[in-house]
């Protein structure tokens, strides 16, 4: 939900650059759910090895905030480039 | 005459102002036309958002919780596995049966239960360190400093609060963060407060015997109860303690660039904050355990209702009455000064189940003997939410207060304060007609 906020949050400000640090936020946190859920599933997955019980797997990695991440890639890249190339125009600025 | 008092203001605040007047003054003198702006100041515009900021912080925040309990977990059964074993390995080898049970339960399965709490303290200084050395911590601070200041918290208290639902132990030992000793003593007295996770399978066992339909409800409130209290009672101190009274340590934070932080500071941090577990608190959680294993073990030989500890709780079962606990229910709870999780395998011991015994199996011989009623079940609950925190956390305050007076005082109040609490649900229910 955060992330999904952060997102309708850079619409508002679009074209501007402060749509980048929201856009920004969003990755990186659609990143660190991702890594975090297929770390507890790494996890998970020991610990059943350890205490000798079944892992359910499936369960685990079909955690959406995992399958998050690789549709939140192609937005940013894009808005990256566009304010990249505008940068070039004009240097970020508060004026 | 004060330094404040000359100044009109804090010191802190006085210097922290002429420092960046003297830097706008060299700035505009080196610099010509409009700043650019930086990744930091992009990225702030989502961190500081007024609205976005503390729902970030919290998906954060809830991001850390998993990672330092659950990404931990397979360590902490790794160690309990291998000093179980260990135990059983050396009481196999020492023929005297008083000192293999003191090596496999006492030793072992007291060192046991210490280490066990290191994976998660490694992972939670791990995480800390991330979000430090990003620049990011400063920012949290930030944000939640507003809605903590009424409650005379500040937001440095925000993370060790939120920290304590996982473990009061991390939750107390992040406290370190916060620079004014006044407001670091305040957040450390009323975390244990905050519902650690250790206590929610008592609320289970109980609630779901007793509380039947309203079971979640009950565990609900658990949670609901802490939050309330934490901040109330941090409130109350604030107002009542002459320590905490007075003008509010002023909240100068200098928000440092992000940064991308390196595995090796990472991991120094974490190792230098950790280790600190193990050299000062081990100690006296390792000696706690041993002194209650001696307690429960003695009369050598006799069963667990002639032990001293059971002697304890017959002592103990009078100022329980008020509240509807028999001898059991406060030898319960003495146990639970140790860990939280002893409890519920205190009460399997009782009705001749063995630790592994299921909860199903507790709950219906709880219900059958009458040990508890749904309101004195209810008041047992609120009792382990607020009474002593487990001796490991009493070790870890006494540390990081490094004051005996106001280890004593988190003890002391926390007793009184469940004794009322308990006292109140059981009376007000009593007078409602609850059963």
């Amino acid at each position: 939900m955060v992330i999904g906020l952060l997102y309708i949050a850079s619409t508002t400000s679009w074209r501007r650059y402060e749509s980048i640090g929201y856009l920004l936020v969003a990755t990186l946190l659609s990143a660190v759910f991702a890594v975090l859920y297929l770390l507890i599933a790494g996890a998970n997955g020991l610990d059943s090895l350890i205490v000798g019980e079944e892992w359910s797997w499936m369960e685990d990695i079909s955690r959406s905030e995992i399958w998050l991440l690789p549709p939140s890639l192609p937005p940013l890249i894009i808005s990256w480039r566009m304010a990249m190339r505008m940068k070039q125009a004009a240097p970020f600025s508060e004026a | 005459m004060s330094v404040r008092e000359v100044l009109g203001e804090e010191p802190e605040v006085e210097m922290a102002e002429e420092r960046y007047r003297v830097i706008g003054e060299i700035l505009s003198k080196v610099f010509k036309g409009v700043r650019p702006l930086t990744l930091s100041d992009l990225l702030d515009k989502a961190f500081l958002d007024r609205y976005l900021g503390i729902p970030i912080f919290l998906a954060l925040w809830w991001a850390l919780f998993r990672f330092t309990f659950d990404v931990s977990a397979f360590l902490s059964d790794l160690i309990d596995i291998a000093f179980s074993r260990l135990g059983e390995f050396a009481s196999s080898l020492i023929g005297n049966e008083w000192w293999s049970t003191f090596v496999a339960d006492g030793i072992c399965g007291g060192l046991g239960g210490v280490l066990v709490f290191i994976p998660p303290i490694f992972f939670l200084f791990f995480g800390l360190s991330l979000l430090e050395d990003s620049g990011y911590l400063a920012r949290a601070a930030f944000v939640v400093d507003k809605a903590l200041h009424p409650f005379g918290l500040q937001g440095r208290s925000f993370i060790p609060l939120l920290l304590g639902f996982g473990c009061n132990i991390p939750g107390v030992m992040a406290a370190r963060t916060i620079p004014s000793e006044r407001d670091r003593i305040l957040t450390i007295l009323v975390n244990p407060l905050i519902t650690c996770s250790a206590r929610l399978p008592i609320y289970v066992l109980i609630a779901g015997a007793v509380l039947g339909a309203y079971a979640s409800m009950g565990v609900f409130t658990m949670y609901l109860l802490s939050m309330i209290l934490a901040l109330l009672i941090a409130l109350i101190f604030k107002a009542l303690i002459p320590y905490f009274r007075g003008r509010r340590a002023p909240f100068i934070l200098e928000l440092p660039s992000y940064a991308r932080p390196t595995m090796r500071s990472t991991l120094a941090h974490m190792y230098e904050r950790g280790i600190l577990f193990l050299k000062k608190a081990g100690t006296i959680i390792f000696l706690g355990i041993i002194v209650v294993w001696l307690l429960s073990s003695h009369p050598w030989g006799a069963p667990l209702d002639q032990s001293y500890i059971a002697t304890l709780g017959r002592l103990l079962e009078p100022l329980f009455r008020p509240l509807g606990f028999d001898w059991r229910g406060a030898v319960a709870l003495f146990f639970g000064f140790i860990a939280k999780e002893i409890v519920v395998g205190t009460f399997a011991i009782f009705f001749g189940l063995g630790e592994e015994a299921g909860m199903g199996e507790i709950q219906r011989i709880i219900v059958e003997e009458g040990i508890f009623t749904p309101l004195t079940g209810f008041a047992f609950m609120a009792f382990t939410l607020i009474y002593i925190p487990c001796v490991a956390t009493v070790g870890i305050i006494y540390r990081e207060t490094n004051s005996i007076k106001w280890t004593l005082f988190t003890v002391i109040y926390g007793l009184a304060l469940a004794y009322l609490i308990a006292l109140l649900i059981v009376t007000i229910g009593g007078l409602m007609g609850v059963g």
